[in-house]
């Protein structure tokens, strides 16, 4: 469903991704493994529109998304959870989860009760502002407000960064509920590696912003890990 | 007790008139950030506006219906502002967000150049527009005390304006996309939000509202192609002293300034009075840079 051939992208001057090829298929959970700063963050947002491409080809679905801008991307589909969370601040809760639907494919005005439904605790904050949240809370509502437009495709960067332990479990908890639902494919970056195995189906590992591995659970021995991920 | 009576009503009235010409430039300069010198000459096209609509009314129009006039030269104001602010964003405005220095110099060349075109147009000499007959005279409060029609009525249009915006910031989806796209661009793009309309119909908005402010202005006196010249500081002033990107702080800053203006033209003169209110509001930005009503959320640190 989703497919990157040979992207380059970088920021200004500098090339951060080169010759980068990777695919999702319906239903499935990737992960985007790597050390820091070799380039995963930027291969998400390349993927969402907010970098351009340089070379390389971004198709969705059957379109070539490319040079499409990120408001086309979300409408096609594409559901994104950022590094930072990336809440509205001065905007409510409500208000900020209902902006989730901007990109629904009906032009429904009410929150999908599935979406919320995976934290109970959003509800109950409806009217404080976004910016009030705590980092956990936060993150919640991010991926509260990006699956309220019933996304095919979840892209998501770093959810458990900077979130205390028993949130995460919860956040695992949701990405496993989404897979067993089986209506929407995530790719995830994520640095915990117990994390990533115990949701994902298939690995990239990236490494000077290149392609470094892939393959299935089962492949990603401890040879591998020693190579590519441990500091 | 008549003195202080027509002092407080004099206040609320400059600061009525004071609101409505800042209420545009609160969206485009406080929401959009975009420092906006020709906000004084979309108030000129609001009140050229007014003064067409108004010899149209005359020309082709029974005398019987010439009194209306004014109520549609309010919404006619709004719109040509509004469409001017549509060209003036889509031309020159989009590509200067983030540049405030290269947006400030832009903008006063589109002002200059709206002068000098309305000084083509209609001449260089101010025109009269004639006020609608039941707006002549005025409420009696008591002996000595007098509410002119006209004032209540700028009053009344700037409460009007005031909750028409605030509807449709806060309430509407529109108003909900637009605070998304000013607090945070890169997300609200990537939640399916079409940035470029959004920013092109806000700019737009604030300078149809300075469309309806030149409207009001027609009210006060005669006018010319420079009326916007004599309003854009004010404008700004409010502003900022209200705190940029709030609304409840354009109003209390309009409010502050109006009183004590009228406050101080009281005790002085005219000129000195003016004098002492741009002391105080500089010695008050010295104290809180920020304005009266600052933003703070620990979502900004």
């Amino acid at each position: 469903m989703l497919a990157v051939q040979q992207l380059e992208a970088g920021y200004g001057e500098s090339i951060i991704l080169r010759n980068v090829s990777l695919k999702v298929a319906p239903g499935q959970v990737v992960c985007l493994l790597g050390r820091n700063g070799v380039g995963k963050t930027t291969l998400i947002k390349s993927i969402m529109g907010l970098l351009k491409a340089r070379k390389g080809t971004v198709v969705y679905n059957n379109s070539n998304l490319t040079k499409s801008a990120p408001g086309v991307r979300a409408k096609s589909g594409i559901g994104y959870v950022p590094q930072g969370r990336e809440i509205f601040p001065q905007l409510t809760v409500y208000e900020n989860v209902l902006l989730g639907l901007e990109a629904a494919k009906t032009k429904t005005r009410d929150i999908p009760p599935e979406a919320i439904a995976k934290f109970p605790v959003l509800p109950t904050m409806y009217e404080r502002r976004g910016g009030d949240l705590s980092g956990g809370q936060q993150q919640q509502l991010a991926f509260a407000r990006a699956l309220a437009s019933k996304p095919e495709l979840l892209l998501l960067d770093e959810p458990c960064e900077g979130i205390q332990p028993s949130i995460v479990d919860d956040i695992r908890d949701v990405i496993r509920a989404i897979k067993a639902e089986g209506q929407t494919a995530i790719l995830l970056v994520e640095q915990s590696l117990e994390f990533v195995k115990s949701v994902g189906d298939y690995f990239y590992i990236l490494e000077k912003g290149a392609v470094a591995w892939e393959g299935g659970l089962d492949d990603l021995d401890e040879e591998t890990i020693r190579m590519y991920l441990t500091v | 007790m008549e003195v202080i009576l027509s002092q407080i009503f004099n206040g609320l009235s400059i600061s009525s008139i004071l609101l409505l010409i800042a209420l545009g430039l609160a969206i485009t300069f406080g929401l959009m950030n975009v420092i906006n010198m020709a906000h004084g000459e979309l108030i000129m096209v609001g009140a050229y506006a007014t003064y067409v609509t108004q010899n149209l009314f005359n020309d082709y129009l029974p005398a019987s219906l010439f009194n209306w006039y004014f109520v549609l030269a309010i919404p006619v104001s709004f719109l040509i502002a509004f469409l001017l602010g549509l060209v003036l964003e889509a031309s020159l405005i989009r590509f200067l967000y983030g540049r405030p220095l290269d947006s400030l110099l832009a903008t006063w060349g589109v002002a200059l150049m709206l002068q000098q075109l309305a000084r083509t147009i209609f001449g260089a000499p101010n025109v009269a527009v004639k006020s609608p007959t039941w707006l002549d005279g005025g409420m009696t409060l008591m002996t000595g005390v007098v509410l002119p029609y006209k004032r209540l009525f700028i009053i009344g249009l700037v409460i009007v304006t005031l909750l028409a915006m605030f509807l449709y910031i806060y309430r509407s989806h529109a108003g909900r996309r637009m605070r998304a796209v000013m607090q945070n661009r890169e997300m609200a793009s990537c939640l399916g939000i079409s940035t470029r309309r959004v920013d092109a119909l806000t700019f737009a908005i604030g300078s149809g509202i300075a469309g309806i402010a030149g409207c009001a202005l027609t009210l006060m006196g005669p006018i010319g192609p420079a009326l916007g010249t004599y309003y854009i500081v004010d404008a700004f002033m409010v502003v900022v002293l209200g705190g940029v990107g709030k609304l409840v702080g354009t109003i209390i800053g309009a409010t502050g300034i109006g009183m004590f203006n009228t406050l101080f033209e009281f005790w002085t003169s005219a000129s000195l009075g003016k004098v002492l209110v741009f002391v105080c509001i500089v010695a008050f930005l010295q104290w809180r840079p920020k304005g009266l009503v600052a933003m703070r959320s620990r979502s900004l640190d």
